[in-house]
C-alpha cells in the first residue's frame, strides 16, 4: 500500500499544523529568554495565541474529503475541529489571569494545551478504532498531566491521581472491548464494523459484548453514570483553566466519539440499545441534578452540573435521529460559551486563593456589576432559561426526544424525567444566583478585571444571548454537520 | 487441541484478576499494576483473535490485531510514566501512596 | 506437546497474576508481574506473534516494570504501611458480572473467526509493513503522545523537587 500524502495532508492538515505549532513552541521556550522564568513563558503564550488563531482561521478554508483511508473530513469533523480550536483559544485566554500561580512550567502549560487540542481535532476525523484509541489516549494522558499541574497543591495532585486511575481503567475496558469488536468483525474500520452490525442477522454475543465495553470506555469521558465518580473530585482539584478544558473540550471529545460510534457504527441497529441508553440518561440526570444541590464549592458544583448536562446529551443519543444529532452539536456549542464564562468569573473572583467556595460570589453585585451580570447570564443559560442559548439547546433535545416518545414508553418516561430535572436545575442555579444579590461579601474590595478578560466575557455573553434570540445560522451549520453522520 | 476459546477464557480470567487488584488494593502503585494486568489480558485476546481470524479472499490475514497490540503497549508505557510521576509527586507532598488517605476531596 | 506448553504458560500467567495482586510487599508484586508478562510473551510465541513477544519482553517486562520497581524503591514503603487486603462485595459483583458477560460472549463468537489457527506469522517485516502504511496516522500520533508525556513528566518531576 502506497501512502497518498496529498490525501493524508488534506484530511489531517489541521493536526499537522498543530504538531508543527507544538514543536515551534518547544523551540521558542528553548531559545527565547533562556533561563528566565517569565521571558519564555510570555513568548510561548504569544506564539500559542497566534498559532491557534491561524489554525482556526485556516479551518474555515477546509473542504470535506471523503473516502480517504486514514480518516474522514466530513462537515461533522470540520464543525468539531473549529469547536476544539475555539475552546483551546478560550482556555488560553482563561489561563492568563491564572497562570502566575504556576511557579514553574508556565511555558509548558500552553504546549500541553496544544497537544491536547491536536488529539481532540484528530478524534473529530477518526474512522477506525485504532486511531480512535490512540487519539483518545493522546487527549487523556495530556489531561492527566494538566490536572496535576500544580503538584505543590495537595488537591491538584489528588485530582491527578484519581483521574489517572479512573482514566487508565476506562482505557483497559476500551481495549478489551475493541478486542472483541475486532474478533467478531475482523476489522477495526468503522465502515466494516458497521456493515457486520447491520447485515440483517442478529448481532453475535461477542460483538454485543465488545460494543458494550467500548461504550463503557467512552462514557467515562463525558461523565455518564456509573462512570461519573471522578468528575466532581477532579473538577474541584484541578487548576481552574484545566477544569474548564475538561468540562468543555474533554467532554466534547467523548461526545464526538460516542456520536461516531452510536450514529455511524451502530447505525439503525442502535434502536435495540434505546432502553439501555435511556436508562443511563435517566440515572445520569438524577445523579447530576440531585448531587448539585448540596454543593458548597463552585468548581465541584459545575462538575455535578456537567454530569446533569451529560444526562441530556445521553437523552439525545437514546433518541437516535438526525434531529437529535443536530441538537447535540448545538447543545455543545452553547455549553462551551456558558461554561467558559462561568469559569472565567471563577478565576477572577477567587484571585490568588486556591479554592472556589460559594462565598466567593457573595455580594458580587457590589464588587463588580459587570461580573455579576455575566455570571447570571451564564448560569441562566446552563439552567436553560429563555432567552438564552441554553434554552434553545434543551428545547431541541427534548423536541427530538418527544418525537420518539410517541411510540416508545421508555423515551416518554425519560422526557418527563428530563422536564422534572430542568425544574430541579432551575432551583439550584437560582440558589447560586441568589448569593450574588442577597449575601454580603466578606471581602468587599472592588474586583479589577483586565481588558482582555472583559473582552472574553463580553464575547461569551453576546454569543449566549444572540444564539438565544437568533439561532438559525448555527442550527443550519449543526444540521449540516449532523447530516454527514447518517 | 488448543483453540481460540482457551486463549479467550485465559485472557478473561486474567482481566478479572486485574480488575480485582484495582478494586482491592489501596496502594496507588499496585492499583496501576492491576490496570497493566488488564491491558495485558486485552493484548492476549487481540493476538489470539488475530491468529484465529478467517483468511480474506486472497487467503492471507492482515496482522491488524498485532499492530493494535503494538499501539496499546506504547500507550501503556506513556500512561505508566505519567501515572508514576503523579504518584511520586503525591508521595512527596502528602507522604503516602494510599488511595484512602487521599480524601481531602470526597469521593 | 502444544497442550502441555499452553497449560504450563497459562497456569504460570494466572498464578503469577494472583501472586501479584495478593503479595503484601510491592516489590514481590512487581517481580511476579514480570513473570506474568514473561508467560504472556510465551503465549504470543505460541500464537506466532514473534515481534509482539519480543516487544512484550522489552517494553513491558523490561522498561515498564523497571520503572515500577524504581518508583517502589524511591518511595521506600515502610513495613507498617503494608496493607491488609479487603475483599469487598462490590468487587465480587463486578468480577462476577464481567466473567458472566465474557463467557457468554466467548460462546457466540460470530463468523469472522474459525476454529483452526490460520498461517499468519507476525514477523517484523509483516507487522512493520502494516504499521507504516495502513496505520501511519496513529503511529505518528503515538510519537506525539510520547513527546507530550516526556514534556509533562519533566515539569511535574522538576517542580515536586522544588516544593
Amino acid at each position: 500500500m502506497e501512502i497518498d500524502t496529498t490525501q493524508l495532508f488534506a484530511v489531517f492538515g489541521t493536526e499537522v499544523k498543530l504538531a508543527v505549532l507544538a514543536l515551534v513552541l518547544i523551540l521558542t521556550d528553548l531559545f527565547i529568554g533562556k533561563g528566565k522564568l517569565t521571558g519564555p513563558a510570555d513568548a510561548v503564550r504569544l506564539v500559542t495565541f497566534l498559532g491557534l488563531g491561524l489554525v482556526l482561521a485556516d479551518s474555515f478554508t477546509l473542504v470535506p474529503v471523503l473516502g480517504a483511508d486514514w480518516g474522514t473530513l466530513d462537515s461533522f469533523a470540520i464543525y468539531f475541529k473549529r469547536f476544539f480550536l475555539v475552546t483551546a483559544l478560550f482556555i488560553m485566554g482563561l489561563s492568563g489571569p491564572y497562570e502566575a500561580r504556576f511557579p514553574a512550567g508556565r511555558a509548558e502549560f500552553p504546549i500541553l494545551i496544544v497537544f491536547t487540542t491536536l488529539g481532540m481535532c484528530m478524534l473529530a476525523s477518526v474512522n477506525d478504532f485504532v486511531t480512535l484509541f490512540v487519539g483518545l489516549e493522546l487527549v487523556t494522558i495530556t489531561l492527566f498531566l494538566l490536572a496535576a499541574f500544580r503538584p505543590q497543591l495537595p488537591r491538584s495532585i489528588e485530582a491527578g491521581i484519581k483521574f489517572v486511575i479512573v482514566g487508565a481503567l476506562a482505557a483497559a475496558f476500551l481495549v478489551y472491548g475493541l478486542a472483541f469488536v475486532y474478533g467478531s468483525t475482523g476489522s477495526f474500520g468503522f465502515a466494516e464494523v458497521s456493515a457486520v452490525v447491520n447485515n440483517g442477522e442478529p448481532m453475535s454475543g461477542a460483538l454485543t459484548f465488545g460494543l458494550l465495553m467500548v461504550l463503557v470506555g467512552l462514557s467515562f469521558k463525558i461523565g455518564v453514570v456509573p462512570f461519573h465518580v471522578w468528575v466532581p473530585d477532579v473538577y474541584q482539584g484541578a487548576p481552574t483553566p484545566v477544569t474548564a478544558f475538561l468540562s468543555v473540550g474533554s467532554k466534547a471529545a467523548g461526545v464526538v466519539l460516542l456520536m461516531r460510534v452510536v450514529y455511524t457504527v451502530l447505525g439503525p441497529a442502535a434502536s435495540e440499545w434505546t432502553t439501555l441508553l435511556a436508562g443511563l440518561a435517566g440515572l445520569t440526570l438524577i445523579m447530576g441534578n440531585l448531587g448539585a444541590i448540596p454543593q458548597k464549592d463552585l468548581k465541584r458544583f459545575l462538575g455535578y452540573s456537567g454530569i446533569a448536562h451529560a444526562g441530556f446529551l445521553m437523552m439525545a443519543f437514546a433518541t437516535h435521529t438526525q434531529d437529535s444529532a443536530t441538537a447535540i452539536l448545538f447543545y455543545m456549542t452553547t455549553y462551551l460559551f456558558a461554561n467558559i464564562a462561568a469559569f472565567l468569573v471563577i478565576v477572577v473572583v477567587s484571585r490568588t486563593a486556591d479554592d472556589a467556595g460559594f462565598d466567593r460570589i457573595n455580594g458580587l453585585r457590589d464588587r463588580s456589576p459587570f461580573l455579576a451580570i455575566v455570571f447570571i447570564i451564564a448560569m441562566l443559560s446552563l439552567a436553560g432559561v429563555p432567552p438564552t442559548a441554553g434554552f434553545i439547546a434543551k428545547f431541541m433535545i427534548l423536541r427530538a426526544a418527544m418525537e420518539q416518545a410517541m411510540h416508545d414508553p421508555a423515551m416518554m418516561a425519560l422526557v418527563v424525567l428530563g422536564l422534572v430535572m430542568i425544574v430541579v436545575g432551575l432551583y439550584y442555579y437560582l440558589c447560586v444566583i441568589k448569593r450574588v444579590f442577597m449575601r454580603d461579601a466578606k471581602d468587599t474590595s472592588v474586583l479589577e478585571i483586565s481588558g482582555w478578560t472583559k473582552g472574553l466575557l463580553l464575547l461569551c455573553v453576546l454569543v449566549i444571548v444572540v444564539l438565544g434570540c437568533y439561532q438559525a445560522p448555527l442550527v443550519e451549520l449543526a444540521g449540516e454537520g449532523a447530516s454527514s453522520l447518517f | 487441541m488448543i483453540g481460540l476459546e482457551h486463549y479467550l477464557y485465559l485472557s478473561g480470567v486474567v482481566f478479572t484478576l486485574g480488575l480485582c487488584g484495582v478494586m482491592m488494593r489501596r496502594n496507588v502503585i499496585l492499583v496501576l499494576m492491576g490496570v497493566e494486568i488488564m491491558l495485558n489480558a486485552a493484548n492476549l485476546a487481540l493476538v489470539a483473535f488475530n491468529k484465529f481470524m478467517l483468511p480474506g479472499a486472497d487467503g492471507t490475514v492482515a496482522p491488524d490485531g498485532q499492530v493494535f497490540v503494538f499501539f496499546t503497549i506504547a500507550v501503556a508505557a506513556a500512561e505508566v510514566a505519567v501515572a508514576l510521576v503523579i504518584a511520586v509527586a503525591l508521595f512527596r507532598r502528602l507522604d503516602t501512596v494510599n488511595v484512602d488517605d487521599v480524601a481531602n476531596l470526597r469521593w | 506437546m502444544e497442550q502441555l506448553l499452553f497449560f504450563l504458560m497459562a497456569g504460570g500467567m494466572v498464578a503469577a497474576t494472583l501472586a501479584t495482586i495478593f503479595a503484601r510487599n510491592p516489590v514481590y508484586s512487581a517481580i511476579f508481574m514480570i513473570l506474568s508478562f514473561a508467560a504472556t510473551a510465551g503465549l504470543f510465541v505460541m500464537l506466532d506473534a514473534y515481534l509482539i513477544a519480543v516487544v512484550e519482553v522489552l517494553v513491558y517486562a523490561g522498561a515498564i516494570m523497571v520503572l515500577f520497581l524504581f518508583v517502589i524503591m524511591l518511595i521506600n514503603l515502610r513495613s507498617d504501611e503494608l496493607e491488609g487486603l479487603k475483599v469487598n462485595p462490590l468487587m465480587v459483583i463486578a468480577a462476577g458480572t464481567f466473567l458472566g458477560l465474557m463467557s457468554k460472549a466467548v460462546s457466540d463468537l460470530g463468523p469472522a473467526v474459525q476454529s483452526r489457527a490460520n498461517d499468519l506469522e507476525g514477523t517484523p517485516a509483516l507487522v512493520a509493513e502494516t504499521l507504516f502504511t495502513e496505520y501511519a496516522v496513529p503511529f505518528e500520533a503515538v510519537s506525539l503522545l510520547l513527546l507530550a508525556a516526556i514534556l509533562g513528566t519533566v515539569v511535574l518531576a522538576r517542580r515536586s523537587q522544588d516544593a
